[in-house]
């Protein structure tokens, strides 16, 4: 299927040429109508085979394409429910015991550590 | 599949066509014949006759030259410029093996190492392979690889602890993960680059047309892994620790016990249930041996439970969503097969019904530090962990949890 595709994009690439060398051929003999009419076949032909080559290229790369983020560590106490969000820092994991709470004085726990992913 | 000679037939054909269209120009008359005027004169105009005669004659015979070559050595061409497209992600790959080498090495002078023979052992261990026994009479297989996965963390982990000393049990384990990811990397990297470098020698289409087609998933794994690195560096939990975090949330606050390597255990109590909760121990990046430590609590318990329920991540289907929960049948636990194969016997031994709860995630979180949405989907796992223990037991019961994972990141 790619071949087939590869030579149509070709042959469409080369009859654009064509059209666009009998498009100036077209003006240059005085024939503006003629010409106009082979310039936009020819560029619409162009743009065509261009893009579909284009494509076909960033396909593969697409699948793959994945943006990236920040990590984020949410501290709860268990007491009375106050929630706080931080950035990651080296040494937090999932139930450890973390600073005390600001509301009620017990000891907080490191609940998530999360992604927070941010598209590209 | 792809025809021995696709081009043959086609070949005719254009030909054909070709030599047509030249007896066309050539001769004008023939038109009248089969089409009628009106619809030649487009074709006309393409090559008009007259005063650019000449330089028509020359356009055409360019025009006619370039269409051979396509047919002739089209295949050639399409093959060069996938080579091309093969090049950029062989490139892509080389970059993340680089980087992830850089991050071991860094970690690894921040954990008391230096010194020019640092460099060497990595690269020695980057190149690190294990050969499967062979399975041709597979009676004791299932022993023999775990005597040989067993042999290689043993080896690993002492040429880890030689190139950290200043690390402690976490950081070891961590390290360790790190490094194998980095051999995962370095290996992906040289298999794709082999095959480029295979297909570039001998310009075979149909070795090309493989290697490009799995492109894609191989480079997303690639960046999988990458993503890993990162974790492992720094001890985030991934996404593979769904069923550890479910663990932990069940025994938290509960005391714990050694049940087999790297593994422990709590016993908790539910709506008047006995659960006995199993996961690796945390937070340093282990698997633990799940196998083992259900065979050590069930002989505890003289094999009276009347249920076991393992907690996995599961790969997704592309249009579901990260976290999604399912429930089925069966020991819900990847890896080679060996703790998998401990599982199924020892519940088929006890005659103990084995449930799987799995939280659904792609092939990119797995090893991706956690997201929001496995958290959410580690609550509704226990939920329905909840819901089994209240439908399959009755008060008084034994029921087993096992939460299945890398607990990296993640304590208990």
């Amino acid at each position: 299927m790619m071949v087939g595709l590869f030579s149509l994009v070709l042959i469409l690439f080369m009859v654009s040429l064509v059209l666009l060398y009998q498009a100036i051929a077209a003006y240059s003999t005085g024939k503006p109508e003629q010409g106009f009419a082979f310039l936009v076949f020819s560029l619409l032909g162009l743009g065509l085979s261009t893009y579909v080559v284009s494509l076909a290229r960033d396909r593969t790369m697409m699948a793959a394409h994945r943006g990236t983020g920040s990590v984020f560590t949410l501290i709860e106490c268990l007491q009375c429910g106050f929630k706080s969000i931080r950035a990651f820092v080296k040494g937090d994991y999932i139930l450890k015991q973390a600073e005390a709470c600001p509301k009620c004085s017990r000891q907080m726990v490191i609940t998530s550590v999360y992604l927070e992913e941010r598209k590209r | 599949m792809l025809a021995a000679h696709p081009c043959g037939n086609r070949r005719k054909a254009l030909l054909l066509i070709l030599v047509s269209t030249l007896a066309e120009t050539a001769v004008p008359s023939m038109h009248d014949l089969r089409i009628s005027a009106s619809s030649i004169q487009p074709l006309q105009g393409l090559f008009p006759s007259g005063e650019n005669n000449i330089l028509s004659v020359i356009f055409q015979a360019l025009f006619i030259g370039l269409f051979m070559f396509t047919m002739l050595y089209g295949q050639r061409m399409q093959a060069w410029i996938m080579l091309r497209h093969i090049d950029v992600s062989v490139r892509r790959l080389r970059a993340m093996r680089d980087e992830a080498r850089r991050i071991s090495l860094e970690t690894l002078k921040g954990l008391g190492k230096e010194g020019p023979d640092l460099e060497t052992s990595l690269d020695r261990l980057l190149e690190y392979f294990w050969i499967p026994p062979v399975d041709l009479d597979p009676a004791g297989i299932v022993g023999k690889l775990e005597h040989l996965l067993d042999v290689r963390d043993d080896r690993l982990r002492g040429e880890v602890t030689r190139l950290a000393p200043g690390a402690d049990a976490s950081q070891l384990s961590n390290t360790e993960n790190l490094v194998e990811a980095t051999l995962a990397l370095n290996t992906l990297y040289r298999i794709v680059r082999h095959l480029y470098l295979f297909g570039k020698k001998t310009m075979s289409i149909f070795i090309i047309y493989q290697l490009e087609a799995q492109l894609p998933l191989v480079v997303q794994e690639a960046e999988a892994m990458m993503g890993g690195v990162h974790a492992f560096q720094l001890g985030q939990p991934i996404g593979d620790g769904a069923g550890s975090l479910v663990a932990a949330r069940l025994m938290f606050g509960a005391a714990t016990r050694s049940v087999a390597k790297d593994t422990v255990a709590s016993n908790v109590m539910l709506e008047g249930r006995r659960l006995v909760v199993l996961k690796a121990e945390g937070p340093g990046g282990n698997v633990g041996k799940p196998g083992d430590g259900l065979i050590k609590v069930l002989e505890e318990n003289g094999g009276k439970a009347t249920a076991i329920i393992m907690v996995d991540a599961a790969q997704k289907f592309e249009g579901e969503e990260t976290g999604e929960v399912s429930e089925g049948i069966g020991a819900a636990i990847g890896g080679v097969g060996v703790d998998k194969f401990k599982i199924e016997e020892t519940a088929k031994r006890y005659g103990v019904p084995l449930y799987a709860v799995v939280i659904k995630e792609s092939s990119q979180d797995v090893l991706a530090p956690m997201k929001k949405e496995l958290y959410k989907g580690a609550d509704e796992a226990i939920r329905r962990v909840k819901r089994i223990i209240s439908e399959r037991s009755t008060v008084g019961d034994l029921v087993v949890v096992l939460g299945i994972g890398n607990t990296i990141g993640i304590g208990q």
